[in-house]
């Protein structure tokens, strides 16, 4: 498989921070492959994700994205970057509270200009494949938690982006609305071969993933593959890895 | 979805939070457009003003007005974008480019200050009509309300070209704000970690007693001729009040306060209570993270306050000026009896003389050897302050009875005669025989004639 997201020796170095964040990271993730990074709060997960999708500036280093070095890119270059490659879901779900769902999620593929009859097609279709129709025209503020993510995990995937990149998706929700999302990004990454970058500290959550880097003090410090297509099996022994994590600290 | 539909929606859905910033907007430009209109209002000001001084003053005052209102619509403009910065996160991270986000703003904005702009002209025009109403009601003056239009198209003219530079300004400031702010600060907006401010004590001290110094200085103006203000100079004296209220200001809320707080938390005792160990440390946080808000806050306040007290002592001074300014018609200063005859031969040969009143006044000219005397006393006697520099005055005061002028009232028809005059040529009165008892009395005849068209 090729390589969609290349990192080289990545480093972000913070103003004020006495130790690296990201510590000479290099790493690949293949097309439709669905990635995990996990670690202790503080271990440069985050800052990982945000370098890697435009939003912060790496130190130094390279990363490029689908033959795109992104740091060549302008402000409106990374922008229309971000329009047709990168899909973003956060914990706080980041929907549009004045828009309803439908209009949400149909942002994206209005920002591509695509005809309208096409994009009502599409929200409704991938709302349909989804099971978030009933809930098309209601405004986030009327949803629950789990609907929200839900409704800002479709707003990413519609638009098909090259990587989708997730920062503790289920952060804020309660166990079965994580697996919901969970079993969505799951299926996008099947059926529509979406690739996701998932980050998070939630070893369940990760084991929906086919694999696993695990960070600390700003480096990879051990990789986890997917074995059998068993969840239960590789969630016990990410579970293992954590443990024996925390007794190392 | 458009531009212009998402703006829509934004404004549809947050109506409450935009009506604020839409009420406070269309009450500024209300406040402006009447008035605007009342410094273009011909009729009135033919009635108030015979030297332009009105006009003058009318001008300066909305240069002020216009600068005050641009500083703050683009200040609460701002506060407003700060509490949007997840939303502007959001557009960026789907993908707008900084541009597409700043015309989005643009369409809003216009929208606001459309709606802003019908509400206050609305409004304006009738405060502006009520004004009118209200001084030709107390000045008694005969203006015929119908020539006066409720709604002055140059008037209007004027406050849309100044909303627009306010819409303007506002777009420059929200673009300044996007192209400054990096994506990372808009998409992680949590506050980062406030940094531990240290309270100095001599910064705290110079700042209680700046505040301090600064208001008793301005007070002080009140002495009269024994007060700093004369004593001095004014304008001196001026910049320094200024100078000590504003540093002061700045260092009582970012030191003073947080200082005095942050020593009451050393008494152990009295901090260690159950509502105390809540307050304290919460008023800290509060100085700590929103100090430059509440200072702008109280700066911007006093500029209102003082911007509005000026503009009420400026629409003031018409009033209390036309009460004062010439009680007659026509009037003409005659030293030689004789030409009494002809003037009355001229004016029978225009009109008859029923339309005609004739009031005669003697002008007092009371002239002083004191040292000290009001400016108006010597006001037109020499070159460079006088309206008409060939015809130079004697210094002195001239003076009529309180009697006639009275007569001259009523004869205009003025049947309620102002309360103010009255105390004021008691007062002219008073002076004048306080003068003439020290000094040399030079009594000059001097007769004037008031032709009253009824």
């Amino acid at each position: 498989m090729s390589a969609l997201l290349e990192a080289k020796e990545v480093t972000k170095i913070y103003a004020r921070a006495q130790h690296p964040s990201l510590n000479n990271v290099s790493f690949r993730v293949s097309k439709s492959e669905f990635i995990a990074v996990m670690g202790a709060s503080g271990s440069g997960k985050t800052t990982l994700l945000n370098v890697l999708s435009t939003i912060d500036t790496p130190t130094s280093g390279s990363i490029t994205i689908d033959g795109v070095n992104i740091q060549s890119l302008t402000d409106s270059g990374a922008a229309d970057f971000r329009r047709d490659k990168l899909g973003f879901i956060f914990q706080e779900y980041l929907l549009l509270d004045s828009l309803t769902i439908f209009e949400n999620i149909a942002v994206p593929l209005t920002l591509q200009k695509l005809p309208p009859k096409k994009i009502e097609n599409m929200v409704k279709s991938l709302a349909e494949a989804f099971g978030i129709d009933p809930q098309l025209h209601k405004y986030p503020n009327e949803l629950s938690g789990g609907q929200r993510q839900r409704a800002s995990a479709l707003r990413a995937i519609v638009k098909r982006p090259s990587i989708l990149f997730a920062d503790e998706p289920t952060g804020a929700l309660d166990s079965s609305s994580a697996t919901d999302l969970l079993n969505t990004l799951k299926e996008s990454n099947k059926a529509l071969s979406t690739t996701i970058l998932m980050v998070t500290h939630d070893a369940y959550a990760a084991s929906f993933a086919d694999r696993i880097l695990i960070f600390k003090d700003g480096c990879i410090i051990r990789e986890l593959f997917r074995q059998s297509d068993d969840r239960r099996t590789f969630y016990e022994s990410i579970a293992r890895e954590v443990a024996k994590l925390d007794t190392e600290r | 979805m458009k531009n212009l539909s998402m703006a829509l929606k934004n404004l549809k859905n947050n109506l409450s939070f935009y009506a604020l910033y839409l009420l406070s907007v269309a009450f500024v430009i209300m406040i402006f457009f009447a008035f605007t209109s009342f410094s273009m209002n011909k009729v009135m000001l033919e009635k108030i003003s015979n030297d332009g001084r009105i006009e003058t003053m009318c001008n300066t005052i909305s240069v002020f007005l216009m600068a005050f209102v641009v500083f703050y619509m683009s200040y609460s403009n701002r506060f407003f974008l700060r509490r949007r910065t997840k939303e502007l996160g959001i557009y960026a991270l789907l993908g707008y480019r900084k541009s597409t986000v700043l015309s989005l703003l643009m369409t809003e904005n216009l929208f606001t200050c459309t709606g802003a702009f019908i509400t206050g002209i609305l409004l304006g025009g009738f405060f502006h009509k009520g004004i009118v109403f209200g001084i030709t009601k107390l000045l008694d003056l005969t203006v015929n309300h119908s020539e006066i239009p409720l709604f002055n198209p140059n008037a209007i003219m004027k406050t849309a070209c100044f909303i627009f530079a306010v819409v303007i300004v506002s777009v420059l400031s929200n673009s300044r704000f996007l192209f400054k702010t990096s994506l990372m600060d808009l998409v992680r907006y949590e506050k980062s970690a406030e940094k531990k401010m240290k309270f100095h004590a001599v910064l705290a001290v110079i700042g209680f007693w700046a505040v301090i110094s600064g208001y008793c200085l301005a007070l002080d103006i009140l002495r009269g001729t024994k007060s700093l203000w004369t004593t001095v100079d004014f304008y001196p004296v001026a910049m320094l009040t200024f100078a000590l209220i504003l540093s002061g200001t700045v260092l009582f809320i970012a030191s003073s306060l947080p200082f005095a707080v942050q020593a009451g938390k050393k008494n152990i005792r009295k901090f260690y209570t159950e509502t105390k160990i809540i307050t304290t440390p919460g008023f800290l946080y509060r100085i700590r993270s929103n100090s430059r808000t509440l200072i702008m806050l109280t700066l911007l306040s006093a500029a209102t306050l003082t911007a509005s007290s000026v503009m009420a002592l400026t629409l003031y001074y018409p009033i209390a000026a036309v009460s004062r300014m010439a009680p007659s018609e026509i009037e003409c200063r005659i030293e030689d009896e004789n030409e009494i005859a002809a003037i009355r031969q001229i004016l029978s040969a225009y009109s008859s003389d029923t339309d005609v009143t004739f009031l005669q006044t003697d002008i007092y000219k009371v002239t002083s050897t004191a040292e000290q005397l009001p400016v108006e006393y010597g006001i037109g006697t020499s070159k460079g302050d006088a309206d008409n520099e060939r015809i130079l005055r004697e210094a002195g005061f001239e003076c009529i009875p309180y009697s006639a002028y009275q007569a001259l009232l009523e004869a205009q028809g003025r049947t309620k005669v102002p309360e103010h005059p009255l105390r004021v040529t008691r007062l002219c009165f008073r002076l004048c025989q306080t003068i003439c008892r020290e000094a040399r009395t030079c009594r000059e005849t001097r007769t004037g004639y008031t032709k009253y068209f009824p």
